[in-house]
């Protein structure tokens, strides 16, 4: 099944939480996939990607940005943030690493709507 | 039903010297004299071979027998009590529909279709010959695409309906390239070859009378008004194409086709995930196939060159598709 191509600039998750103690400090989000081991992405050039699903047979179309979080979370582990930005720099062009941090939250968001991309909060 | 009125021998002829020797068993549609042909049609007994497939033919309508005649006469004839793949049948509805606007109805094994208007129905059998492989031919990934040959080498043209793949393809193949199929690549998953049936290439509306003109030597079905896709017509493959209809090919280029007016014909890059999404879309059973669907796929995309292209005029669009798979002098 061809699910929907991917949409841009759903924004990642976040929820306000209360420590015991009564503060109000925003949490720190961390990425991971939930099918990590079920996911086999197939690229051929720096612009796009596509993935194929085994959970629910789905392909998907996304960006190469979002292909390599797919790989970096591949190892099945939850990452922050900044974490996840370390992770995929190598694979950003140097010329672009400065929009990197924007790309980021677009492609993030991208992966969270196709279902491939959950955020947990700690 | 005769053995005679089958074309087949009733008894070997007696051998003697100066004799003839027994007639030949017919080995082609044409060998079939009208009265034969319409007989094997008319008892379910017409087995003809299209590719990797045998089909087992049943019609009683003379529009069905004349369509086969006119566009399948260069196919072998399968033997009458082998194998078939699909065993189809072509209609008419009883009672009243057999008088007042009659009508028919396309059968596979025994189940029948939405009916249609008895004059269309040998369009009809040609779409539920379509619809027979991309439904049922899942020993290969069936991608809604002409896929047309030369050197050994396979062009793909996928596409939705309208887009103008089945007038590109007809044009090219009155050109030197082979025909394997208008409408339907089948991937063998395991080998990643391309394989054919050199099937009647369909054609509608313009484009029939655009394509007698471009090749005024190619032999048409009757046209069809009033069918869903307007007026449609079969062009007969040419006789190479169909002698040649086991002979796979190795998948070389990707080409998306976009008819438009007053452009210059053109070749562009196209990416090459788009290009997997696109096939993958335009697959028939992609979803059947699972992950090997997407392997099979992946492999056919590493092996092909992708490529946009824009054209107006089929002269241009040759031209350019030529540059390719240079052609030999004289274009065949």
């Amino acid at each position: 099944m061809i699910a929907p191509r991917s949409a841009s600039g759903a924004r990642p998750g976040g929820r306000r939480q209360r420590s015991g103690a009564g503060s109000t400090a925003r949490t720190s989000p961390r990425w991971w996939c939930p099918q990590a081991d079920e996911l086999h992405i197939r690229q051929w050039d720096d612009d796009a990607a596509v993935v194929f699903d085994d959970s629910t047979g789905h392909t998907h179309l996304v960006d190469a940005l979002a292909a390599q979080v797919l790989r970096s979370l591949q190892h099945g582990e939850a990452v922050s943030t900044p974490q996840l930005a370390a992770a995929v720099t190598d694979a950003v062009h140097p010329d672009h690493r400065a929009a990197l941090a924007s790309a980021l939250h677009g492609s993030v968001g991208a992966l969270q709507s196709l279902g491939l991309l959950r955020c947990r909060d700690e | 039903m005769t053995a005679a009125a089958l074309g087949e021998s009733a008894r070997p002829a007696r051998a003697a010297a100066g004799a003839a020797t027994a007639p030949r068993s017919p080995e082609r549609v044409a060998d079939l004299s009208p009265r034969q042909m319409a007989a094997r049609l008319e008892s379910g007994q017409l087995l003809l071979r299209t590719g990797p497939f045998t089909l087992r033919l049943r019609s009683p309508l003379p529009q069905v027998a004349a369509g086969i005649a006119r566009t399948y006469a260069a196919f072998p004839l399968a033997p009458l009590h082998g194998f078939a793949d699909f065993h189809v049948a072509v209609l008419p509805d009883a009672g009243l529909r057999n008088w007042w606007r009659p009508q028919a109805r396309f059968w596979l094994d025994g189940k029948a279709s939405m009916p249609l208007a008895a004059r269309q129905a040998f369009a009809m059998l040609e779409w539920g010959l379509n619809w027979c492989v991309a439904s049922h031919a899942h020993q290969f990934l069936v991608i809604h695409a002409a896929v047309v040959e030369r050197h050994g080498r396979a062009l793909l043209l996928p596409a939705p309906s309208g887009a103008g793949k089945s007038t590109l393809c007809a044009a090219l193949v009155q050109r030197g390239w082979r025909l394997l199929s208008d409408e339907l690549a089948l991937l063998d998953i395991a080998s990643g070859q391309l394989l054919g049936m050199a099937r009647p290439v369909n054609l509608k509306n313009d484009s029939i009378e655009l394509i007698r003109r471009f090749a005024p030597e190619a032999a048409f079905s009757a046209s069809v008004p009033d069918t869903i896709k307007g007026t449609v017509a079969l062009m007969r493959a040419p006789d190479d194409a169909v002698r040649r209809m086991h002979e796979p090919a190795a998948p070389a280029w990707i080409v998306l086709p976009r008819w438009q007016p007053g452009a210059a014909a053109r070749l562009q890059p196209q990416g090459a995930a788009q290009a997997f999404m696109l096939l993958a879309g335009q697959g028939f059973n992609y979803g059947v196939h699972g992950r090997n669907g997407f392997e099979a796929l992946g492999r056919l995309i590493d092996r092909c060159t992708c490529l946009q292209f824009s054209y107006d005029t089929l002269d241009d669009a040759l031209a350019c598709l030529d540059q390719l798979a240079p052609g030999t002098a004289g274009g065949r």
